[in-house]
């Protein structure tokens, strides 16, 4: 019964806390969003959605009003890439050669993965007991003590 | 003689001695002569000693405005708050890689106070690498860099504080970020010091483990505090933009995070030591390159980087690392041997590997991310931006993977799960976040992406609680104790255990806090003249005129703005520019913060014409505030799990404690044979 309760509770609270993040997006926010993906030309490195500058305050007004008229986020990108050259996005295309710079994270993250698979690779070694397969409340403090054992940071003379 | 002169001598000395510590401790590890150890560790508090006199004859300089010295001149000014001089003594690259040395040397003497009479093989190699570490920023401190350059034409005043420092956040962000930076170097110097002297059994990490954990604190809180700095001071409404200086800082520290890890698999198994070995390896050399990115003061132009006076050195120095470990781990190789091997596909040992997976590739991806416009340009010559796009799509997807894995993780058994307790271990904690998930779609959280990520951080937190509760109810079972006496002594019991589970607690805060406002930031931009008003979510403001305020060395500029939540009073609030005398060019932004339940109301000040008309960008930032206190909470897990142990709990006392649970599970045992 108590126990419920308790889940209950932390269930509400979870609910209560987030169900305040939950609304649509309005044009501002998806404009916000291009913003986020085009350069700012003037600038060092920043968005036109997150730059002071008065060229950026421009641009984000004409993401407004182009999505006011209905266009579409790879329109708008195509309408800047087209006046000032592929350079103004964010990040590189994913066609031709800016592949690469999309590709090499999911290769990179394979080749730690096998690294890793090759390092711990099954020897044919007898196969240890394992640990006793029920964590009785008992064996849970006895696991807690060995990780402790484990981690005791005296070195052992 | 000129404070420019003793400051110069002073660190040549410290050189002197660092060599010399260095030569007394590599000789002393190979020959294990007492008078050269003796001499090295002399050696490596005199540096400590010489390094902090050189910092206070900088802060010296400072108080009396010494404008012969060109650091003093460049970094402050008459009309500075004194307390920015904490700020000023790192704000440029000379001091904070004095600050370096000086850290470092503390650190050293910290170790080799502790260390000397208990870790004999160890420590003559441990002071050596230290040491030599020392002597390349001593090096450049003395001959490249130096805080006491001095100036033939003396100002009258100097140039002031960059506007942006001037913020309190400037006064703890990047000491503690350099302070993570410098103290890896502890835990890589017994790892180098365990293959040079061919002791690689688990000595080194138990020596260092509290000094990786140190520098694993002081990592996370000063890019967390990098990140609360940002949002409070630059005012683009966000608190981490993927740049290149961001990016160095948070490598090392992903790199840390797999060591602390994948190193309790080699201490419960004896497994991974060669991985262990390259993982604080990696790490050092992120954490070179992470100071030298930090402070050659080159942000998104990468051509300065070699053309800055120190960037040679740095390569250099990194190179010499790199070879020097790569060899010295290659030379050591058949010690290396894993003692146990993988018995179960589902455990916590492959746990902690998929963990060391995927930050190893964050890490990578991050880094891949930072140094392929400098690798376009040079290969083709095209101009690269690789922006925050890039990161927010390429690492999500493995930021979520670990936000699963934290919930997993710490329910799976060591060796091997049974399918039994597989289920067992997972209904609790899972059945939680999927029925509020659920509850929240259908409410009509309409981003899947967003509900999934929720629910992964709330899978976390909840096994998190259900590890404390397991805990807490073996021991009121086993022991009798009222249950909060039973949660101090369990923690007390394994502070490493419980104290790491707060600190996943801090993780599953940050996420939320990282979830809502990436996935639900609200934005709106206006051109208001006087008296006309706007609104964002909840929130309406009138704008009701500008004014202007001339201080003693700065002119503010603010739009005062009347703002009503849900229709209530008024509460008046300002955001405003200021512009310091020194720096008219560069307007500090003054932004308006209003915290209301878990949500920030965000407003920056952009401009205004001379008709009295502002513009305006306000946002709505959902639960930022819980990154703040996941910070808080990831600390407070870090302290509780370096707690030094002998002064809290006696050893006697809870070892009797525990024969109970003993008793109970050999009866146990008995009854069923």
């Amino acid at each position: 019964m108590k126990r419920s309760l308790a889940v209950g509770l932390i269930l509400l609270l979870s609910i209560w806390l987030t169900a305040g993040i939950i609304r649509a997006d309005s044009l501002d926010d998806e404009a916000r969003r291009i913003g986020q993906e085009v350069q700012c030309p003037v600038c060092q490195g920043l968005s036109v959605a997150d730059s002071p500058s008065q060229l950026a305050t421009q641009m984000r007004g004409i993401i407004r009003s182009k999505l006011q008229a209905g266009e579409d986020r790879d329109s708008i990108l195509a309408y800047f890439v087209d006046r000032y050259g592929e350079g103004i996005l964010m990040t590189p295309p994913r066609g031709g050669a800016g592949v690469v710079i999309w590709v090499a994270p999911y290769v990179g993250a394979l080749a730690v993965l096998a690294l890793v698979l090759w390092m711990v690779r099954r020897r044919r070694a007898a196969p240890e007991p394992a640990e006793p397969p029920d964590p009785a409340l008992a064996s849970y403090l006895e696991e807690v003590d060995r990780a402790a054992e484990a981690m005791r940071s005296e070195p052992l003379r | 003689m000129t404070s420019s002169d003793l400051g110069n001598g002073v660190l040549i000395a410290a050189l002197v001695a660092a060599i010399s510590a260095a030569g007394a401790g590599f000789l002393g590890g190979r020959t294990h002569d007492e008078r050269l150890l003796a001499s090295a560790r002399n050696g490596a508090f005199v540096v400590a000693g010489l390094l902090l006199l050189a910092a206070v004859i900088l802060v010296a300089g400072f108080v009396n405005h010494d404008f012969s010295l060109r650091y003093v001149a460049e970094h402050s000014s008459r009309a500075m708050p004194v307390e920015f001089i904490v700020a000023a003594f790192y704000s440029g690259q000379p001091g904070s890689l004095l600050y370096w040395a000086l850290t470092l040397s503390i650190f050293s003497s910290i170790v080799v106070a502790v260390n000397f009479e208990r870790l004999r093989v160890l420590i003559g190699y441990v002071i050596g690498v230290l040491m030599s570490v020392e002597i390349f920023f001593l090096l450049v401190l003395a001959f490249v860099s130096s805080p006491f350059e001095r100036l033939l034409s003396v100002p009258a005043d100097g140039r002031g504080l960059n506007p942006l420092l001037y913020d309190h956040g400037m006064l703890i962000h990047p000491p503690m970020l350099l302070l993570g930076y410098s103290s890896v170097a502890v835990p890589y110097a017994f790892a180098m010091a365990a293959l040079i002297s061919g002791r690689t059994d688990a000595e080194w990490i138990r020596a260092s483990r509290r000094y990786a954990l140190f520098a694993w604190a002081f990592l996370g809180a000063g890019n967390l505090l990098g990140a609360w700095w940002a949002y409070h001071v630059l005012g683009w409404g966000g608190y981490w933009g993927w740049d290149p200086v961001e990016n160095s800082a948070i490598m090392p520290w992903l790199a840390l995070t797999a060591y602390v890890h994948s190193v309790m698999v080699q201490q419960r198994r004896g497994m991974l030591k060669v991985w262990n070995m390259a993982l604080i390896i990696g790490t050092f050399c992120l954490a070179v390159q992470g100071t030298f990115i930090v402070r050659s003061g080159v942000i998104s132009s990468v051509h300065s980087f070699a053309q800055s006076a120190i960037g040679p050195y740095f390569f250099a120095f990194l190179a010499v690392v790199v070879i020097f470990s790569v060899t010295a781990l290659l030379t050591r190789l058949p010690l290396l041997k894993d003692e146990g091997h993988f018995d179960g596909v589902v455990s916590r040992e492959s746990g902690f590997l998929l963990n060391n997976v995927l930050l190893i590739s964050i890490a990578f991806a991050t880094y891949w991310g930072t140094v392929f416009p400098v690798l376009s340009e040079a290969v083709r010559g095209v101009k690269a931006t690789v922006g925050a796009p890039f990161y927010q799509q390429v690492n999500g997807p493995l930021l979520l993977g670990l936000l699963v894995l934290m919930g997993v993780g710490p329910l799976l058994p060591w060796r091997r799960a049974s399918g039994a307790t597989f289920r067992r271990s997972f209904v609790a904690p899972l059945a939680l976040p999927g029925i509020v998930a659920t509850i929240l779609v259908l409410l009509g959280l309409h981003k899947p992406a967003a509900a999934v990520a929720l629910a992964a951080a709330l899978f976390a937190t909840a096994t998190v609680g259900w590890e404390y509760w397991r805990g807490v109810r073996a021991r009121v079972r086993a022991t009798n104790e009222p249950a909060p006496l039973a949660l101090a002594r369990l923690v007390a019991r394994a502070r490493p255990r419980y104290g790491g589970y707060v600190v996943h607690l801090g993780v599953a805060l940050v996420a939320v806090g990282v979830i809502s406002s990436q996935f639900y930031q609200q934005s709106r931009e206006a051109t208001l003249p006087v008296g006309s008003s706007m609104s964002i979510g909840r929130y309406d403001l009138t704008y009701r005129g500008l004014t202007e305020e001339q201080g003693a060395d700065a002119r503010t500029v603010a739009a005062q703005l009347d703002l009503m939540e849900d229709g209530g009073p008024a509460l008046r609030v300002a955001p405003a520019r200021v512009f310091y005398e020194s720096f008219n060019d560069q307007p500090a932004t003054h932004v308006v913060i209003e915290t209301r339940r878990l949500e920030d109301l965000y407003l920056v000040l952009t401009g205004w014409g001379d008709d009295g008309t502002i513009s305006l960008v306000a946002f709505v930032n959902p639960m930022v505030s819980l990154i703040w206190f996941g910070g808080i909470a990831l600390l407070l897990g870090a302290i509780i799990t370096l707690w030094p142990e002998r002064i809290v709990v006696p050893r006697a006392a809870p070892v009797r404690d525990w024969v109970p649970a003993r008793r109970m599970l050999a009866e146990g045992v008995a009854s069923e044979a």
